[in-house]
């Protein structure tokens, strides 16, 4: 319980402005690639997209939803935790093994008769994504800053002040995190638009009333990375 | 146009969701390829010339019979005999260069249909369509058919599709860079993460992916099939609710309250881990996957290793009647019990093994004088008489197989009379309900008879390979992809003899997988 206060306080605090954020990248980098255009596409209030060049696009234009079990496996192999630690509701109920594997597109032949998986991804499962995406993160991030026990993997050297706020929002010490998270996650290097688009997620915690800017910044990079198209599909 | 002759060859597989006509078409595909099958020959002369033509009049087929495949020159061999140089020339051209859904044509195809020999009454002959292909394609291309800003010329020149305004120059065709996928031919890195997150349920690492980008083609290939191989045997793959026992849910329709054997249910009258078993283990290593229909053993577990045994404490289906999952006493609790004319038996085999859905018309094969009726149900009115017809014969070999025999702990076994015994209130003349049986027009003696033919049958290997197709690439084949799902079932039967692991590794070297 303790931690999903923790998770829910994180998310009503700059959840908001994140997902604007996100949805800026993510259309942003759509546009980029479907225009194919030289032309620098912005992020709001961010810097523009330079280093995007017009590249070979997939005729097929085809990609999967990974589904309940892929996703619960990457997670934890991106967030080395073990499964029983990414996401329980009530603190007891796996999210991805029981409470929202439906909504994940997985099937449930025995009681419910859904013998296979939807043909589409389910109108619910942005919600469950994001559900355990937070979850999984804020625990990464708890481990990375001490506040928790275990080993250290992501964000583990970011220099963070008394005031909770990073020391240098563009030193090497976020970038290196962020470049940790892309590979770890995308299998990967980010590319410096993507690592400065993750940057400019902390502008916006840095605005918020959190006592805690730098770990809600990571646990937002964190969370916008995991539920990106490239996280999710394949 | 371009593709649809040559597309739309006899036995190929076509989406389901397409309008009357092509389903009529397939239909008369259908009875064309059985009539191809020398194993069907005698049954359908039974019927005689004149039902057969009967039949296809009284479905209005015969307005719609293809014109044999072969007949038509190949659409994009003619297209890429004009442009040589086209980068989309360098692999396979695709059906949505001209089409939306063969045969409906996209912009560009409407537009190169109205060029070629406009004034000619259609259809056009095979020498009409090849010696005037490459005039209307010249014809067109000053045109922009999509609206897209870009010529056909251009597009055709750039590797993009004139036909789709999505498609254009400016995206990014095939002669464009892009670091992280080759989007214009097989990418073998690409079929890598895939193969790990299809067959062993996890992303490989950062670390893992950039070895394997480290290696020259030859070594990737071979890596690919090791670690095919390697998650062939994990139990994502094969373990419990694994992705093997995800094929088989339709299949085996499980009910948790009737489980017997471990975590048994409420009412436990049957365990289904003994189907979902005996799948599994036809199902890989070098074992012949239409043991699913055939097995005269069974198979138990532990962990992911499945063992074909002689006996099991909860199935007592007698060894010469046995006929795989087919007579697990699952499988005829689910679907025979309580019934005298197992019908449901007989279309769930026929739906979940063959992907024959009688109930979409689909696997027709009307025997003469039948439907009898023998359990007096009115299913030789009209409207039951069309389905039943091929139904009530695919029924019989099931009659004496009984689900419930006995009491605790209860047993499937074949009852010799089992009608006679247990359902006399079934109409004067239950009793009379034969054994023999008809499958794809081919008497049968048994359920163990009508099992091999069922086993052996094109529809099998189709379906078979169908159920992975689905579960690998989440959908259907589309047009493009035919010749390569149809490369893959005819191979199970031949060179891969029937053994499933041998398919997957040429699946997952198919251009409809390891394309980005």
């Amino acid at each position: 319980m303790v931690f999903r206060s923790r998770a829910i306080s994180a998310a009503s605090t700059v959840l908001a402005v994140v997902l604007a954020l996100c949805a800026g990248l993510c259309g942003c980098a759509s546009k980029s690639r479907r225009a194919g255009s030289s032309d620098a596409a912005v992020v709001a209030d961010g810097p523009p997209f330079a280093d995007v060049v017009p590249f070979s696009a997939s005729l097929k234009g085809e990609v999967r939803f990974k589904g309940a079990e892929r996703i619960e496996a990457d997670f934890t192999q991106a967030l080395q935790l073990k499964p029983t630690k990414l996401c329980n509701e009530l603190d007891r109920y796996s999210c991805i093994g029981l409470v929202h594997r439906i909504a994940l597109a997985g099937v449930e032949p025995y009681r419910l008769s859904l013998y296979e998986a939807p043909q589409h991804t389910p109108v619910s499962a942005p919600i469950a994504v994001e559900r355990v995406a937070l979850s999984g993160c804020v625990r990464r991030v708890d481990i990375d800053l001490g506040r928790t026990a275990g080993t250290p993997l992501i964000f583990h050297e970011l220099e963070i002040g008394a005031d909770g706020r990073l020391v240098d929002p563009q030193g090497d010490g976020a970038g290196q995190a962020l470049q940790r998270l892309a590979e770890r996650v995308w299998l990967r290097p980010a590319r410096q638009d993507e690592i400065a688009a993750l940057r400019q997620l902390y502008q916006s915690a840095a605005k918020s009333n959190s006592s805690q800017p730098a770990r809600d910044w990571a646990v937002l990079a964190c969370f916008t990375v995991l539920t990106s198209l490239e996280s999710l599909f394949y | 146009m371009l593709l649809e002759m040559s597309s739309m060859t006899v036995g190929e597989r076509r989406p389901r969701n397409f309008f009357d006509a092509d389903e009529l078409k397939l239909k008369s595909m259908r009875i064309l390829r059985a009539r191809s099958r020398p194993a069907h020959a005698n049954a359908l002369r039974q019927f005689g010339a004149c039902r057969v033509l009967g039949l296809l009049a009284s479905t209005t087929i015969l307005v719609v019979l293809p014109v044999p495949a072969a007949a038509m020159p190949s659409g994009p061999e003619l297209f890429c005999g004009v442009y040589v140089d086209a980068p989309g020339c360098a692999q396979r051209v695709r059906c949505s260069l001209c089409h939306t859904s063969a045969p409906a044509r996209n912009a560009y195809g409407a537009d190169i249909a109205a060029k070629l020999l406009p004034r000619h009454s259609r259809p056009l002959s095979s020498a009409e369509y090849r010696d005037n292909l490459e005039a209307a394609l010249r014809a067109v291309e000053a045109l922009d058919s999509d609206g897209d800003g870009d010529t056909n010329l251009e597009e055709i020149e750039a590797g993009t599709l004139p036909g789709d305004p999505t498609s254009t120059p400016s995206a990014g065709g095939c002669g464009r860079n892009n670091e992280q996928f080759n989007v214009c031919d097989y990418d073998l890195p690409y079929a890598y993460k895939k193969v790990k997150l299809d067959f062993c349920g996890a992303s490989p690492t950062f670390e893992e992916l950039d070895q394997f980008r480290s290696l020259d083609q030859q070594e990737q290939l071979a890596r690919l099939d090791q670690v095919l191989d390697g998650c062939l045997e994990s139990a994502f793959w094969r373990g419990p609710d694994g992705q093997l026992w995800q094929l088989a849910h339709p299949k085996i329709r499980p009910v948790a309250s009737l489980k017997d054997g471990v975590n048994k249910g409420p009412i436990p009258l049957a365990d289904y881990e003994s189907a979902y078993n005996l799948f599994v283990y036809a199902n890989t290593g070098e074992r012949d996957v239409r043991d699913v229909l055939l097995a005269d053993y069974f198979v138990e577990r532990q962990g992911e290793t499945y063992r074909a045994v002689e006996e099991t404490a909860l199935e007592g289906m007698q060894k010469a009647r046995r006929a795989g999952i087919i007579t697990t006493r699952w499988f005829l609790v689910i679907n025979t019990m309580f019934t005298a004319l197992p019908r449901l038996t007989a279309s769930q085999t026929y739906r979940a093994f063959l992907g024959l859905d009688i109930a979409k018309l689909e696997g027709l094969y009307p025997v003469e004088g039948e439907p009898v009726d023998y359990d007096g149900k009115g299913v030789r009115r009209p409207a039951c008489a069309r389905c039943h017809s091929t139904l009530d014969p695919l029924s019989y070999v099931f009659r004496n197989y009984n689900g419930l025999t006995g009491g605790k702990p209860y047993r499937a076994i074949y009852v010799p009379d089992r009608l006679e015994l247990a359902f006399q209130g079934e109409g004067p003349r239950i009793g009379e309900t034969p054994e023999a049986g008809v499958i794809f027009g081919e008497p049968v003696a048994d359920l163990r008879a009508w099992a091999a033919v069922a086993a052996n049958s094109d529809a099998f290997a189709e379906k078979t390979v169908l159920d992975y197709w689905r579960l690998l690439l989440g959908r259907e084949p589309n047009g493009d992809e035919q010749s390569e799902f149809s490369q893959l079932w005819r191979d199970l039967r031949g060179r891969h003899d029937y053994r499933v692991e041998r398919m997957l590794h040429d699946l997952v070297k198919t251009r409809a997988y390891g394309v980005p």
